[in-house]
């Protein structure tokens, strides 16, 4: 079995609903690919209470970033502090 | 000249306006966008925006560097984005440039304003007069057309 380590997600738009502090910990081995830490994420969102909407599709249209630039799958590991974007609406 | 910024302070347009056109530039367009009292029939009292704050700077730098790359090194930008909770008829960004000849800076404006809306991580909640709240779907990052 792989071993594990903690990444901070922190969660914006929509996403902030879950979580006071806007944040949410996973626990992966840190050899997923974008597509499975966003599925880990569904997992996770989903078990909160205050789900007003479809988790999974909202998700699967959102992107993972760290501070300086949304990545890739071959981006990704590596990082313990990641960010899930929401589609995005400013102006 | 580049400056971007994001503020949770009004907006105040003459403290910005002030020495910002280079002697040197004939045209300078100032873009204004504010909150709209409705959307999709629906009356809006005010609206809470939430950004990425850092990786937000580092779009606007990146969309006024592409809009000097196509418009001429010249062009001179300031953007602006309030944060935060805005009331109906609120400024919540402003963009304005300046260039030696009205049409670069027409085009630049508008380019700013466009990519702003499909790249920057930046997001919006209306408050309704009745008493809901809603997160705005938006554009999935990566997408690359703005629709308002």
């Amino acid at each position: 079995m792989s071993p594990t380590k903690e990444i901070q997600i922190k969660l914006f738009g929509a996403f902030r609903e879950f979580s006071a502090d806007g944040t949410l910990v996973l626990t992966v081995t840190g050899q997923e690919s974008a597509y499975e830490v966003k599925n880990l994420l569904t997992q996770k969102l989903s078990e909160k209470e205050k789900v007003k909407f479809d988790v999974k599709a909202l998700v699967a249209k959102s992107v993972l970033a760290t501070d300086s630039k949304v990545l890739d799958d071959a981006d990704l590991a590596g990082h313990l502090n990641l960010s899930l974007l929401p589609p995005v609406c400013g102006g | 000249m580049i400056q971007v910024d994001m503020i949770n302070e009004v907006i105040d347009l003459n403290k910005i306006l002030t020495g910002l056109n280079p002697s040197e530039h004939g045209a300078q367009i100032i873009f204004s966008g504010a909150v709209r009292n409705h959307n999709e029939g629906k009356k809006v009292l005010a609206v809470s925006y939430d950004a990425h704050q850092v990786l937000a700077k580092n779009i606007f730098q990146q969309i006024s560097e592409e809009a000097q790359n196509k418009w001429g090194p010249d062009l001179s930008i300031y953007l602006v984005h309030r944060l935060g909770r805005l009331e109906v008829g609120e400024v919540s960004v402003v963009i304005i440039v300046s260039s030696r000849h009205r049409d670069a800076s027409f085009q630049g404006s508008r380019y700013l304003i466009e990519q702003l809306k499909i790249r920057a991580p930046i997001w919006k909640k209306e408050h309704y007069a009745e008493g809901d709240s809603e997160w705005l779907q938006g554009h999935a990052l990566g997408e690359q057309k703005a629709t308002s």
